[in-house]
């Protein structure tokens, strides 16, 4: 367990992770498409060498509040099931790995504890590890 | 092991299916001629050897019936009659059933007892050939030593005869087949002699079907017919007996195979050589590299434009050379591709006289179908969606659209009615046209109906006109059937033909005139994968419209916009055009509104126009359309997106989805 690499990454002060498995990339913020009427927290679609790729901000979809994208803000390209989904951080740390993982309490910092497989230790404290498969779970009504 | 053969079975009894529909139709209408007899018959003839190898039991009793059956017509034993038509048909059906188990893995649900009986009692009782009509062939030459081995057969006390043997021209390999058949001979007797000589028939095999032997054998000519008759492939037999002094007749001239073959079936043969079947998976994906291609080319572009205007050097020069050639084979690459997944329209057009058929009879209707632009090609899945809607528009004429005779007679018209379908190409889109010369459509009759129904309020229906109260049709909950028949108003209306052919990029439009006729016309993009789009701009975003939704682009100021019952909406050509200001349906902000000009984009078919404002037209271009993906699903009113020029996406307005929720 102990072993097994994630991606650190931070949106203001708090600290997230996720497994390294499920990110196919890490690219800079670039031109979105914004389209009308879906989800607020649906920012648009890229083209990611010719492959049209949603994206979705962190931010919004934690409800905090929002903020200018910087030079640091990445978007953090996942598989999920049999789409790709980029996701909107404020800035990407490190390569990580934890000594333990702690399932997750009820609420992380205001934050349903749902979203989070875990809470991983480091050094540097704590990061929660992002629960993919129900962030990027959308009513597909 | 069958079922990788079975794919291929279904093709061959689907085509031979539609054929038997349209020669059936044809010996209906045209009467009995040799060659459609003698085609129904080789269908009816090849699905039985083809059911009979794939071990499809019930199939092969059917076919054989109905190949007896027509055998004997073809003899002339039997003539057609309205009573064989409608067994064939009845026969045909029964086949599409068993057609329909099969695809479904589910044997012997369809009960062929009744047809088989029927087909039976039809049939005389079986003459001494049961199959292929062979003409009097003369006699071969026979060498003295032939002819000495005959005298020495018939006094072992063998009866000697002539074996004529046809085999199916459809047959493979046709020289093993013959083989076969002479090894069998050689079983039952002896052969003395054959023509053309069994020995030299490899080099000659493919354009081989007959064969004639001269036998010696203990059976007698009724038993060696039917023993000769149950071989494989084997279509006609014919035995004849022989004198020893009918043999030493001599006659010259017998080369007569080739008179059995029918032309057209070795031109069939031939195209089928020089064609090969590639999944739908396969074109469409070489479809989507296209789209790549035309993607990356209009980048290319961009980027030669730009770089124009910072350098002059002789590189710039190269790049636009580079970039013009490319331009020229990708469209080049793109129409072979797009033609390479069109069919002639003429597939679906072929079903469509056997429904006339069947509708005219159960209404009691007389009509002449006139089918026109049978070439005209389109994508297949256009093909395919378009079927359905078709289909119903064609049944909603039948059964509504054209009278009863008695009913046109008293109108002063002729008693037969007309239904014309055609396809043509007009301006780079496919245009059908279902037109009858009908009753007409009563503008008065749709208001009340309509009301009636609560589709529209009586404040409504006093301000429709005449256009706008036959355009009622197209509104859901709308069927102006005052009966339910069979044959149309299954709750299938005519709105959902139209969400059917607007979610394909298409237009229905409806032309009527009291008394003279209805003429329902669809417009069709020629392919899906591939449209020209205007480029619009709201805001700073870039939108597409699919050119074949726009009617036309107007500039106007804000002076020309009124205002009814709080909608906007401009006068055109005295027809009233409500505007929707895109922004507002995108929920965007509206800025850029100083300008003194409004751009309005026209949308939409004849009965239901908007105006879409804009910002800014941008021009048009060919675009690529590429699904938001999964996650994002269906959003409403936007088709799909697409890449620019520039790298950037933009997403494609759809149009029914906007006029839909007016």
């Amino acid at each position: 367990m102990g072993q097994e690499q994630y991606i650190e990454f931070a949106i203001e002060e708090e600290y997230y992770a996720i497994h390294i498995q499920d990110i196919h990339e890490i690219i800079k913020i670039q031109d979105i498409t914004q389209i009308p009427n879906v989800t607020s927290y649906v920012e648009g679609v890229i083209n990611l060498r010719g492959k049209i790729v949603p994206v979705i901000s962190l931010r919004k979809f934690f409800n905090l509040e929002e903020r200018d994208h910087s030079r640091t803000t990445r978007i953090i390209v996942v598989h999920h099931l049999e789409d790709t989904v980029g996701i909107i951080v404020d800035r990407v740390n490190k390569v990580t790995m934890f000594s333990d993982i702690q399932s997750p309490p009820e609420r992380i910092g205001g934050i349903d504890g749902n979203y989070f497989v875990g809470i991983g230790l480091t050094n540097g404290g704590l990061v929660a590890i992002l629960k993919l498969n129900e962030i990027l779970l959308r009513e597909q009504e | 092991m069958l079922s990788e053969y079975k794919e291929v079975f279904l093709e061959e009894l689907e085509e031979q299916l539609q054929l038997m529909d349209d020669v059936i139709l044809q010996l209906e209408q045209e009467g009995e001629t040799e060659s459609v007899v003698q085609s129904l018959f080789r269908a009816a003839h090849t699905l039985k050897g083809s059911s009979a190898a794939m071990g499809y039991e019930e199939m092969k009793q059917l076919t054989h019936e109905m190949e007896h059956l027509l055998d004997q017509v073809r003899s002339k034993e039997l003539s057609i009659t309205g009573l064989l038509i409608d067994l064939l048909f009845q026969s045909l059906d029964c086949l599409k059933e068993l057609k329909k188990d099969i695809i479904r893995d589910d044997a012997s649900v369809t009960d062929i007892s009744g047809c088989v009986r029927d087909l039976q009692a039809f049939a005389e009782p079986p003459k001494e050939w049961v199959h292929h009509e062979i003409e009097d062939l003369t006699k071969p030459e026979l060498s003295l030593d032939t002819t000495l081995k005959i005298r020495e057969a018939e006094e072992h006390g063998f009866i000697v005869s002539w074996i004529t043997v046809l085999i199916s021209p459809e047959c493979f390999i046709k020289g093993a087949r013959l083989y076969m058949i002479y090894t069998n001979l050689c079983e039952w007797g002896d052969v003395l002699y054959s023509v053309p000589d069994i020995e030299g028939m490899e080099e000659q095999e493919d354009s081989m079907f007959e064969i004639r032997f001269l036998y010696a054998g203990t059976q007698s000519s009724q038993e060696l017919h039917d023993l000769v008759a149950a071989l494989s492939e084997v279509i006609g037999v014919k035995v004849e007996s022989l004198s020893t002094e009918m043999a030493v007749s001599i006659n010259k001239e017998n080369e007569k195979q080739e008179r059995i073959v029918n032309e057209d079936h070795t031109h069939k043969a031939k195209s089928k050589a020089q064609s090969i079947r590639v999944s739908v998976e396969r074109l469409d994906h070489l479809m989507n590299l296209v789209g790549e291609l035309v993607i990356d080319h209009t980048r290319i572009h961009q980027v030669e434009r730009s770089q124009r205007g910072r350098f002059t050097d002789d590189s710039v020069n190269d790049l636009s050379q580079i970039s013009d050639h490319l331009s020229r084979i990708i469209s080049e690459l793109q129409e072979s591709v797009m033609k390479a997944r069109m069919l002639p329209i003429e597939q679906l057009f072929n079903r469509f006289p056997r429904m006339i058929r069947d509708l005219t009879r159960d209404l009691g209707k007389d009509i002449e179908l006139i089918i026109g632009g049978k070439e005209t090609e389109l994508d297949r899945t256009l093909i395919e969606e378009i079927a359905d809607p078709l289909i119903h528009l064609i049944r909603n004429a039948v059964d509504h659209g054209i009278e009863l005779p008695e009913k046109r007679e008293m109108s002063g018209k002729p008693r037969k009615g007309t239904l014309s379908i055609r396809a043509a190409h007009e301006d780079n889109q496919v245009v059908i046209y279902v037109e009858d010369n009908g009753a007409g459509i009563d503008p008065d009759k749709m208001r009340d109906s309509a009301l009636s129904k609560g589709i529209i309020s009586p404040e409504e229906a006093v301000l429709l006109n005449d256009r706008e109260a036959i355009h009622l049709i197209f509104r859901p909950g709308f069927s102006t059937a005052s009966r339910v028949s069979d044959v149309s108003g299954r709750g299938v209306g005519m709105d959902i033909v139209r969400s059917h052919i607007e979610k394909i990029n298409g237009l229905i439009d409806i032309e009527t005139g009291l008394g003279q006729g209805t003429c329902f016309k669809i417009r069709l993009p020629l392919t899906l994968a591939i449209i020209i789009g205007l480029l619009v701009k709201l805001n700073d975003q870039t939108f597409i419209i699919p050119m074949s939704n726009i009617a036309e682009i107007v500039r106007i100021t804000h002076d020309d916009i009124e205002t009814v019952r709080g909608q906007q909406v401009i006068l055109l050509r005295n027809q009233i055009i409500p505007i929707v200001w895109l922004h507002d349906h995108f929920n965007m902000p509206r800025r850029g509104q100083k300008k003194s000009h409004i751009q309005l984009v026209i949308v939409g078919s004849a009965e239901k126009r908007l105006a879409l404002a804009v910002d800014e037209l941008i021009g048009n271009q060919e675009i690529v359309i590429k699904s938001l993906g999964p996650y994002v699903g269906k959003v409403d009113s936007v088709a799909g997106s697409t890449i620019l020029g520039d790298g950037k996406v933009a997403l494609i307005v759809e149009v029914s989805g906007i006029i839909n929720q007016r």
